[in-house]
C-alpha cells in the first residue's frame, strides 16, 4: 500500500521532471510557431536516448562509451585537484609563512575561469586526453585548498585549548582535532570544486580535440543538426552530477558530519 | 608548596590594540589558595573572570606578575591544570568516551568505565556528544577534566545554561565527585547563591580593570542546605556587596541621563 510519505517521495521526483517536460514541450512549439525553428521535443530525445540505449553509436561510440570516457576523465582530473589542493591546504595549514606565500596565489587561481586555462594547458600538456585532466585539475584546486584553509582557520579556540590541556603534540593536534574540526568546511570545497569540474570537463572536451566524450558530442552534433544527440547528452551529465554531488557527497556527509551533529539537517 | 596549591602575585594583563592602545583587563591581582580549597569567583560579566581562569590554565601569559601552581610557575597549559568550559566544548567527532579519553594516553578503557560511572553516564559511551542534553554534556566534559588527574580544576560557568533544576543537581554531583577526587577547584560564575552553595571561599571581582573587592569565606560544613539561614546571610551579604553594579549605574552617563528622560 502507498501511504501518504511514500506519495510525498514520488512526487518530489517526478514534479521537477514534469516541469521540465512541459517547459520544455511549449519551448519547441513557441520557437517552432514564431521563428518556425524545428526544435528537438522532450519525445524526440527520449526516442534517440533508447536509441542509443538499445546501442546504436553516436559519433564512432556508444553512448556508454562517450559516457565513460568523461566520467574517466573528469574523475582522474578531480582526484588529481582534490589530492594536490589538500596537500597545499595542510602545508599552508602547517606553515603560517607558507599560508603567507601560497594561499594568495591560490586565491588568485579561484578567480580564473576554467575555460581560461586552455592556451595554458595546451603548452604544458599539449592537446590530447591529458589537456582536460589538466584543466579539471586546476579547476578542483582552489576550493578544496580554500576549504581546508578556511576550516583550519574557524576552529574554535576552545578545542585547541582542551588539545593543550590534554598535552597533545602539535602532529596529534592537528589530526585529532584541527582536521575533523574543520571537515564540514572541507566537504564544502569538495562540492564547489565537484560542480567546478563538470563545467570544466564538458568545456574542454569540447575545445580541446578529444575525439571522445559527452562534451565532444554536444559540439560535434551542432554540425551534424543532431541535436537530439545534444540534449541526450546535457541530460546524462545533469543525471551525473546530481548523482555524484546529492548520493556521493549525501553518504560522505552522513556517516561523518550529520552523524557527528556537525551540520543542521 | 602542597600539590593544587595556587599563587598568584602581581597579575596584572592589558590586552593591546585598539584606539585606546592599552586596555588594561586585571589589575595587580594577589591570591593564594590552599590545596584542596573550592574557591569561587564572582563578577559583573566582561570584568575578566574567564581571562583568571585561562592565565591559570596557561591559556594566555599575564603582562606582568607570576603565577605558581603546585610549586611550578605557569608557562603553558597542561594536564594538572584541567578546564571545564563553559559550552563544554567536547569534540563532536568523538562518542563520550572517546571525548573522556582524550587526554588519556593509550585510552585506557577502565580508567574511562571508572569516570562514565563517577558521573553517572555508564549507558551513555558510544552516543555522539550532539545527542545529549546541556547538563550530560557538561558531565562529560567535567569527566573529561578529570580524567587528566589534575591538581587543580577550573570550572568556567559550567552550568550557567543549565535550568535552574538540573543546575542544582549538578552542583551537588560536582560536590560529591569533589570529595571523590579530592582537588582544588577554581570555579567562575555570577550566580551568588551557586558561588555561596559551593565554596568554602568566594573572591568578588570588581567591574574591568578587575581587582578583588571581597573576600568572603564560607565556613559551612558539607553536605550543605540551599535554604540554610547562615548560607542565607552570607549571600545577603554578597549581595549588598556586590551592589557594586547599582552604585555603577548611578555613575553611569547613559543611564543617568536616560533617568533625567524619565523625570
Amino acid at each position: 500500500m502507498l501511504n501518504r510519505c511514500h506519495l510525498i517521495k514520488i512526487y518530489k521526483i517526478l514534479s521537477p521532471v514534469f516541469v521540465v517536460v512541459i517547459a520544455w514541450k511549449c519551448l519547441s512549439w513557441l520557437l517552432l510557431l514564431l521563428k518556425g525553428v524545428i526544435f528537438p521535443a522532450p519525445e524526440d530525445v527520449a526516442r534517440e536516448f533508447v536509441g542509443y540505449l538499445q546501442g546504436s553509436p553516436i559519433f564512432g561510440h556508444s553512448l556508454a562509451g562517450q559516457t565513460l570516457a568523461t566520467i574517466k576523465r573528469w574523475l582522474l582530473g578531480y582526484l588529481l585537484g582534490t589530492l594536490t589542493g589538500l596537500v597545499v591546504g595542510l602545508l599552508c595549514a602547517i606553515s603560517e609563512w607558507l599560508a603567507m606565500a601560497f594561499y594568495p596565489v591560490i586565491l588568485m587561481l579561484q578567480m580564473v575561469p576554467g575555460l581560461a586555462w586552455i592556451p595554458v594547458a595546451i603548452l604544458v600538456v599539449g592537446i590530447g586526453p591529458e589537456t582536460s585532466i589538466f584543466m579539471i585539475a586546476l579547476a578542483t584546486l582552489p576550493p578544496v585548498t580554500i576549504g581546508l584553509m578556511e576550516g583550519i582557520r574557524g576552529v574554535p579556540p576552545e578545542y585547541l585549548y582542551v588539545s593543550r590541556m590534554c598535552g597533545d603534540t602539535a602532529f596529534r593536534r592537528f589530526f585529532m582535532t584541527q582536521l575533523p574540526s574543520a571537515l564540514p568546511s572541507v566537504m564544502t570545497g569538495m562540492r564547489l570544486a565537484l560542480a567546478n569540474s563538470w563545467r570544466v570537463v564538458v568545456a574542454a572536451e569540447m575545445v580541446v580535440g578529444t575525439g571522445v566524450g559527452l562534451g565532444y558530442v554536444i559540439l560535434q552534433s551542432r554540425w551534424d543538426m543532431n541535436y537530439e544527440a545534444a540534449f541526450v547528452c546535457i541530460g546524462v551529465i545533469v543525471f551525473l552530477g546530481i548523482v555524484t554531488e546529492r548520493w556521493g557527497f549525501g553518504h560522505l556527509e552522513k556517516y561523518t558530519v550529520k552523524r557527528w551533529g556537525m551540520l543542521n539537517e | 608548596m602542597n600539590k593544587g596549591e595556587v599563587l598568584l602575585e602581581h597579575v596584572t594583563l592589558s590586552w593591546m590594540g585598539g584606539d585606546e592602545g592599552r586596555l588594561p583587563v586585571l589589575d595587580d591581582l594577589a591570591l593564594h589558595i590552599k590545596a584542596r580549597e573550592f574557591v569561587c569567583i564572582l563578577g559583573p560579566s566582561g570584568c575578566g573572570k574567564t581571562t583568571l581562569l585561562h592565565l591559570i590554565a596557561g591559556f594566555q601569559r599575564p603582562s606582568s606578575g607570576r603565577i605558581v601552581v603546585s610549586g611550578k610557575e605557569v608557562l603553558g597549559p597542561g594536564p594538572e591544570r584541567a578546564m571545564v568550559f563553559q559550552h563544554s566544548a567536547l569534540f563532536p567527532w568523538f562518542t563520550v568516551a572517546g571525548n573522556i579519553g582524550y587526554g588519556l594516553r593509550h585510552g585506557d578503557r577502565g580508567r574511562i568505565k571508572e569516570l562514565l560511572r563517577l558521573v553517572g553516564l555508564d549507558e551513555f559511551a558510544d552516543v555522539h556528544p550532539h545527542q545529549l542534553s546541556g547538563g550530560m554534556r557538561q558531565k562529560v566534559s567535567l569527566a573529561r577534566a578529570l580524567a587528566l588527574e589534575p591538581d587543580v580544576l577550573l570550572m568556567d560557568e559550567p552550568f550557567a545554561a543549565i535550568d535552574t533544576f538540573n543546575r542544582e543537581r549538578l552542583q551537588d554531583e560536582l560536590l560529591r565527585i569533589r570529595e571523590a577526587m579530592g582537588c582544588t577547584i577554581v570555579f567562575v560564575t555570577h550566580n551568588i547563591q551557586e558561588a555561596v552553595y559551593l565554596s568554602d571561599r568566594t573572591i568578588v571581582l570588581s567591574q574591568r580593570p578587575a581587582k578583588i573587592t571581597l573576600e568572603q569565606e564560607v565556613d559551612l560544613s558539607f553536605p550543605r542546605s540551599r535554604t540554610d539561614r547562615a548560607l542565607w546571610e552570607i549571600s545577603q551579604k554578597l549581595y549588598a556587596r556586590c551592589g557594586c553594579c547599582t552604585e555603577n549605574a548611578n555613575n553611569d552617563p547613559q543611564l543617568q541621563l536616560e533617568k533625567r528622560k524619565v523625570e
